[in-house]
């Protein structure tokens, strides 16, 4: 599937800046943020025309897990590709977030490369 | 090791040879997991096991498989099957898994996984400090492409900062307290601009505090990921900032904090102060 516009959401500025930087070196430089899952819910009402979500797992208001599954459980935005992105390489992680229905975790640290060969691989 | 290969396809000699590098010896190879499971008397043994396109068949499979055969070690091979999976992975220790197209490094990555050893938890706090040391390096370097060189390790009373900027992590779990990287303030803005790959002032203050919180943040993970495979384990939430140098944090533990001197090839030191109670 052809990706342009990706959604961000952490509550971590840097980390957005980061993710932001990251994504326009890997050819992806069409993206949106939002600081938590509430937000980034706002944002997808706003934005129609997601393609992808990035989203962290600890976020205040609404984390990562919860914006995952209301995604989901909305019709229009269901069929969003979701990676989950977090610093925890933890298997109960791994399987809560896949079992959620995220298509994809990464791990941080990660490299241009890596991301894009996530994004390659929606 | 006794290794059965579960696989619909061929499997290459190269991934053959990392089996043999792990300690896989004879080597079988079947295409129907009824037939590893027969082949199979009870002994010590290895399954790797590549999933086909029926997740709900092959979670019968494998169950069925971890049924008659008792001390297995099974490493996956899944793709989206990993929903399946999970239904038995969370049943079984001993079953770990990685992600198709099964690679050379992958199936690296899950051989150690499935032979880390179960160790008994170490009762000397510097035990739990070299994850933190290797996570470090590596993370510097991989986040802010900067190779820091370890300097002093010495032990402090108590816990006290020593740069203007400290990220603190709490951890729980085998081990209880904290783990803090701690700078002064122009180190800190140089890193953060590597992170960012972009401009950083000193009147940034939330992205110079976010960077170092991120920093912390994915040293801890990774810490976490090799206690892992010493069977340790710990767990953290999200990370706090100091500012100012000369706080001590006031953990209650009464632990001496191991304290890891770096440098970066400019000369500008990095603190990592480890203050950990064993359980
Ligand atoms: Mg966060």
């Amino acid at each position: 599937m052809k990706v342009k516009k990706i959604l961000i959401v952490d509550d971590s500025p840097t980390m957005l800046r980061i993710l932001q930087n990251t994504l326009a070196k890997a050819g992806f430089p069409d993206s949106i943020t939002a600081c938590h899952g509430k937000d980034g819910l706002l944002k997808l009402a706003e934005n129609r025309d997601v393609d992808l979500i990035l989203s962290d797992w600890n976020m205040p208001e609404m984390t990562g897990i919860e914006f995952l599954k209301n995604v989901k459980a909305d019709g229009d935005t269901k069929n969003i590709p979701f990676i989950m992105v977090t610093s925890r390489n933890v298997k109960e992680d791994i399987m809560e977030a896949v079992q959620s229905g995220a298509r994809d975790y990464i791990v941080k640290p990660f490299t241009v490369e890596s991301i894009q060969e996530k994004i390659n691989n929606i | 090791m006794n290794t059965i290969v579960i696989s619909k396809g061929p499997f290459s000699a190269e991934l053959t040879e990392v089996l043999h590098k792990n300690g896989c010896d004879p080597i079988k190879t079947v295409k129907n997991p009824a037939l590893a499971a027969a082949k199979f008397m009870g002994k010590q043994n290895i399954v790797v096991y590549e999933w086909s396109e029926d997740p709900q068949e092959e979670t019968r499979n494998l169950q069925e498989l971890m049924k008659q055969t008792t001390g297995l070690k099974v490493l996956l091979i899944v793709d989206e099957g990993i929903k399946e999976a999970i239904k038995v992975l969370v049943k079984y220790d001993e079953v770990k898994f990685v992600f198709k197209p099964l690679t050379r490094e992958r199936l690296q990555i899950g051989m150690r996984m499935l032979l880390a050893e179960k160790k008994r938890p170490p009762t000397i706090n510097i035990e739990y400090v070299n994850p933190f040391i290797e996570s470090t390096k590596a993370i510097m370097q991989q986040m802010a492409q900067t190779d820091i060189e370890k300097k002093e390790v010495r032990i402090d009373k108590g816990l006290t900062v020593y740069g203007d900027i400290s990220g603190v992590m709490a951890l729980s779990g085998n081990a209880n307290g904290f783990v803090v990287i701690s700078m002064g303030i122009d180190t800190a803005i140089e890193i953060v601009k590597r992170m960012t790959m972009g401009d950083v002032s000193e009147s940034d203050n939330e992205l110079i505090e976010g960077g170092i919180m991120e920093l912390i943040n994915v040293i801890s993970g990774q810490a976490q990921a090799l206690f892992n495979q010493n069977q340790h384990h710990f767990d953290f939430t999200t990370p706090t900032m100091v500012r100012g140098k000369g706080h001590t944090i006031n953990h209650g533990l009464h632990e001496n904090s191991i304290v890891v001197k770096f440098e970066t090839p400019d000369h500008k030191e990095l603190f990592l102060q480890v203050c950990l109670k064993t359980a």
